[in-house]
């Protein structure tokens, strides 16, 4: 758990994880914001899809930061941490598949 | 409303931001009272945001070593669970209660941040960080910072509850994190409001969902707020790395504050 080679991994993963995040928000912000100017301009479902859709990948992109962080703390053999993300992953496939 | 939503939630993104909180702990009051939406509404709203804002603020820091990956999964765990059972329970829950339980709660870290002004978790460059603890290059100081992670179990505690109250009232549980990270567990502040930056969106999409079937998110408006914030998080985050560590904290106290009393007023009232 210590050692040279697995700081730099855990760099790399820090800087991966950082890659992904933001290019989950782009996407998700592109979405909101030309849904947001074709709902102000005319309204109507595709503006709603836009929006939805926009709002759909921005919940999800924590999901994938977990998924990613997973892959790689199993590449490490670090399974501690592995089972972390497993169970952090669980909670938050059953916050979709639940209902109140 | 629209471009009044897009501009709270610049304002709300770039304190946000500064104190790795995410906007909702501002723009959830704004929406909710200002705006006269529904508290419910205001809460989803402020969750999308939190999840936006985390996403980029943690990006940002990426391979600084500010952000404590282990020590995060690990208070994932917990605030994830808090998040999730928030959202089903918060229909049961009377937003006098609610009101009640966050206005005393952000009165007490506000007393706890004003008494620990001047301390830093701050070790001898040469220790050994442990497992679970870190070490990052200051901006502040020049230095290099090394810290160990103490009382694991509290941090837990915390971040269970932080879940909680972000599930419920639609804000960051940094709110409840980041003092209890610097004050009791030993992680500077810098890394426990990087570390909670990345948390809070993890956080907040164990609680989205739930708001987001029940029809309780409103597009538009949250689409007006995630762009506000995201603007605003942007102009945090290039003022963050350079504010002094003293007047960040005095800051997140005096906003405690503010927030307690307007949760205060709004039990009572």
């Amino acid at each position: 758990m210590n050692g040279r080679a697995d700081e730099d991994a855990i760099d790399r993963l820090e800087r991966q994880v950082g890659r992904l995040l933001r290019a989950g928000v782009w996407l998700a912000s592109a979405c909101l914001a030309a849904g947001l100017a074709l709902w102000m301009i005319a309204g109507g479902s595709a503006a709603t899809m836009l929006l939805t859709a926009g709002l759909l990948v921005l919940m999800f992109t924590p999901l994938a930061r977990v998924v990613a962080s997973f892959v790689a703390y199993v590449k490490l053999r670090d399974w501690f941490f592995a089972g972390m993300t497993v169970l952090v992953f669980v909670v938050l496939v059953a916050a979709w598949l639940l209902k109140s | 409303m629209v471009a009044g939503v897009i501009g709270a939630g610049a304002v709300a993104g770039c304190l946000g931001s500064l104190l790795g909180l995410g906007g909702g702990v501002f723009l959830v009051p704004f929406l909710n009272a200002g705006l006269g939406l529904d508290f419910k509404v205001a809460a989803a709203t402020g969750l999308m945001t939190v999840i936006a804002t985390s996403s980029v603020v943690s990006a940002g820091r990426a391979g600084r070593n500010l952000i404590n990956l282990r020590l995060g999964m690990l208070l994932e765990v917990a605030t994830t669970v808090g998040g999730l059972i928030a959202a089903f329970t918060v229909a049961y829950l009377s937003n006098h209660t609610l009101a009640l339980i966050f206005a005393v709660v952000t009165v007490a870290i506000a007393i706890l941040m004003l008494t620990r002004l001047d301390r830093r978790n701050v070790l001898d460059a040469s220790l050994e960080p442990g497992p679970l603890g870190g070490r990052f290059h200051d901006e502040d100081t020049g230095r290099e910072v090394v810290y160990q992670v103490r009382r694991l179990p509290l941090g837990m505690v915390a971040s269970f509850l932080a879940g909680y109250v972000s599930g419920t009232l639609g804000i960051g549980g940094g709110i409840l994190k980041v003092p209890v990270l610097n004050a009791w567990c030993g992680v500077p502040m810098r890394a426990a409001a990087a570390t909670s930056a990345l948390m809070i969106g993890v956080t907040a999409a164990a609680s989205a969902p739930q708001y987001f079937m029940r029809g309780e998110v409103n597009p538009p408006v949250a689409a007006a707020a995630v762009i506000g914030v995201l603007m605003g998080s942007q102009l945090g985050f290039h003022v963050g790395s350079r504010a002094p560590v003293k007047w960040l904290k005095l800051l997140m106290a005096v906003v405690l504050l503010a927030v307690s009393a307007f949760y205060f007023v709004k039990a009572f009232a």
